[in-house]
């Protein structure tokens, strides 16, 4: 086995463009899970159950089911009930249902995690709800939840290669497509890995980073 | 969903997807298996007093950690049979999920050697314990314990993502419930069928957690103040 | 304490018959209690015998289900509806009455998001509305006060455990409440900490600020409080000035309480009994 460098030279134009769209697809993945996966976190703590219980069963399924299988009732079963997305959007929007479910159940933990005592201290000053979950819950749940954060985008950011398999154009599907062509297969996959782990660590880095920072008056 | 009626059809291909759960299961469990004799190597290794080591596991431990399964999986369903090893894609999986799996163990029970007091190792230091056998009786008994929850809760992790095993030859459920698509067209019906017979298979698995956890902690709950 | 007592006044804190259970299990009976202003008031009692949960209905943390609490003639917690029957108020009212009683915990509550200052600051801007640059101002001022001028860009948990509870203090005290319950404020400190928290609330309560504190410093009861009250498993159980509940208590069960305390706490019967003779008439 040899390593070829002049097939990566020549296949690197698909193989950035490969590169952009996971970013791309994993940022907006991850933006609507994190958006979505706030608002059925506050839906989880509602006293009312038929709130939180339809959103307890988006998460049960959600959590239970191989992202895989999801991705193919939207992709393949979409057009049979009148919805044919294009593989992108079925990419986003697969990532983002996908992720907000894990993102409801750390927010929840979040919002539960914050000491009762504190929300004593500022009913018994009279501040209101709202005044009470903007200053003194919301900042610090925020805060509580950034390491299991992190470490769902990073779930997310490697679950980008599963979109290949519904045709997604990202970093895997093109190597693959570069194998197939041109039966080489150390480099492409080299590369796939190295560039993954690479992300992968990048991500973890800056996660470290945020977490001391937000976390430093924790101690 | 009227074909759910279409009784002819019904049976045989549910029958299928069953089989295909089955293997799903097998390869999940052998491949757990795998993950945790690995993973109590690679965590040893990490917890090591030689650099070398400790510097490798962790370097195993970020790698695979840090790249997808499904790249590892193509990796290995590629890679084998270059190198001589003829596998049935059913063992070449089993060893894909099994090395990926042994990763995320060894961190699990990193964080369960951590929590054992230090005053374990020295009393069975005290008595005359060698090394190896301070980690074999003592400390990986407890480190189990200690990290068994996460441990099975990595089950369920193995499960969900032993789907990905249908993209290399395995005849799991996910790739039944895409040859019944195939011959089937309806495929919205038989892949959330699909989707419910995981979310079952997880639910069971979530109980048999918690009996299991609870199990553990008998005699436990005293030690803590 | 004794000097700005007005007993023509109505009671500044009132409650009257307060029953509460816990499901099937009864943790205040029929308790009544009248707080004056610049009264200071101690609740003492064994474990479990209500006395926080006492403090707790008086600012309607805990809800209660039979009796009332006023707080300046006001019915605090609920309202009576049209049909005569008694209903919860709305959160919005039951703010508006905490506002009049400021709380000190016994574990301090401090937000640890916010600097000592902000926290000091916080309940003037959210509660009263008041300009930032007016709360920071008068939050200083109550910081110097408690003896933490010095702290105020420190985060809560860098300070130790006495400073945190200056620091609820002096966040009590910034909205410039009718009266401060506190409830255990020394419980969870280092015992070489707990005088200096002591100290602050002496001052306090040389200052005529009215306080209901629940407490199991007997020395510090028996110094400032104008009245002493026992509660024993969930009832009051007696009623009186210092040197009556605790020199000369009516009832078994207080002497019994005192007498265990007292083995615990040798120093009290020695010294005090002496001290307590020299006592300033109340």
């Amino acid at each position: 086995m040899t390593f070829d460098h002049s097939l990566l030279w020549q296949y690197a134009p698909q193989l950035l463009k490969g590169f952009e769209l996971t970013v791309v697809v994993w940022l907006a993945g991850s933006l609507l899970a994190v958006v979505l996966g706030f608002a059925l976190g506050c839906a989880l703590l509602s006293k009312n159950g038929a709130v939180s219980l339809p959103v307890r069963g988006y998460v049960e399924f959600f959590r239970a089911t191989p992202l895989l299988v999801q991705l193919f009732v939207a992709y393949y079963g979409g057009p049979s009930i009148g919805i044919t997305l294009n593989a992108f959007t079925v990419g986003v929007f697969g990532l983002g249902f996908y992720g907000a479910a894990y993102f409801a159940e750390i927010f929840r933990a979040g919002f539960a995690s914050v000491p009762p005592g504190q929300i004593d201290a500022a009913r018994s000053f009279g501040i209101p709800r709202w005044a009470r979950i903007r200053h003194i819950i919301v900042p610090q749940m925020l805060v509580l939840s950034v390491p299991p954060g992190v470490t769902l985008l990073i779930i997310l950011l490697k679950d980008t290669a599963i979109l290949s398999i519904v045709t997604v154009p990202e970093l895997t599907f093109q190597v693959t497509g570069m194998t197939i062509e041109t039966f080489a297969f150390v480099e492409p996959f080299a590369v796939l890995a190295a560039l993954y782990w690479g992300m992968t660590e990048l991500v973890a880095f800056f996660g470290r980073r945020a977490e001391y920072r937000l976390g430093r008056y924790l101690q | 969903m009227g074909d759910l009626l279409h009784i002819p059809a019904l049976p045989p291909a549910v029958f299928i997807l069953l089989i295909g759960a089955a293997t799903t299961v097998a390869v999940s469990v052998l491949g757990n298996i795998l993950g945790l004799t690995l993973g109590i190597a690679v965590c040893v290794m990490r917890l090591s007093l030689h650099r070398a080591a400790r510097i490798a596991a962790a370097a195993y431990i970020s790698f695979f950690r840090g790249v997808p399964l499904l790249v590892q999986l193509l990796i290995i369903y590629y890679f084998l049979p270059m190198i001589g090893f003829d596998l049935p894609p059913f063992f070449a999986a089993v060893i894909g999920l099994g090395i990926c799996s042994a990763a995320y163990q060894a961190e699990n029970l990193r964080g369960g050697f951590l929590i054992i007091p230090r005053g374990q190792a020295e009393a069975a230091r005290a008595f005359g314990y060698t090394a190896g056998q301070a980690r074999r009786y003592i400390l990986i008994p407890q480190a189990l314990r200690a990290a068994a929850p996460a441990l099975i809760n990595e089950m369920i992790l193995i499960l969900k993502a032993s789907s990905l095993v249908s993209v290399v030859g395995v005849a799991d459920l996910t790739r039944e419930s895409q040859n019944i698509v195939a011959r089937d067209l309806n495929p919205i019906k038989w892949y959330l069928i699909a989707a419910l017979i995981y979310l079952v298979i997880n639910l069971v698995l979530s109980r048999l957690g918690v009996a299991a956890e609870r199990r553990l902690n008998v005699g436990y709950e005293a030690a803590t103040l | 304490m004794a000097a700005g007592i007005s007993r023509d006044e109505p009671a500044l804190l009132r409650v009257a018959n307060v029953s509460k259970w816990f499901g099937a299990h009864q943790v205040l009976n029929s308790v009544s209690l009248s707080v004056q202003r610049s009264e200071v008031v101690c609740i003492i009692g064994p474990s479990g015998s209500g006395k926080s949960t006492l403090l707790r209905c008086m600012n309607f943390l805990e809800e209660y289900q039979s009796g009332e609490i006023f707080i300046r003639g006001k019915l605090i917690g609920y309202a009576n509806a049209r049909s005569g029957q008694r209903v919860r108020d709305s959160e919005r009212n039951i703010d508006a009455l905490r506002r009049d009683v400021a709380m000190v915990f016994q574990q301090f509550n401090l937000w640890p998001h916010m600097s000592v200052l902000d926290n000091v600051a916080q309940p003037l801007v959210l509660v009263y509305g008041k300009p930032k640059a007016e709360a920071h101002a008068r939050a200083r001022r109550v910081l110097e006060k408690v003896g933490l001028g010095d702290k105020i860009d420190e985060y809560p948990l860098r300070l130790s455990g006495g400073q945190q509870q200056r620091v609820g203090i002096a966040r009590a005290l910034a909205v410039e409440p009718a009266a401060i319950l506190f409830d255990e404020p020394t419980s969870s400190l280092d015992p070489e900490l707990v005088g200096e928290v002591l100290q602050v609330m002496k001052q306090l309560a040389g200052e005529g600020m009215t306080m209901v504190i629940v407490t199991h410093e007997m020395h510090f009861a028996a110094e400032v409080a104008d009245r002493v009250i026992f509660l024993d498993q969930s009832t009051k159980v007696e009623e009186g000035t210092p040197r009556e509940v605790f020199f000369n208590p009516k009832n078994e069960r207080t002497r019994r309480f005192l007498e265990t305390w007292a083995e615990r706490n040798s120093l009290f019967t020695r010294n005090h009994a002496e001290t307590a003779q020299r006592a300033p008439s109340v």
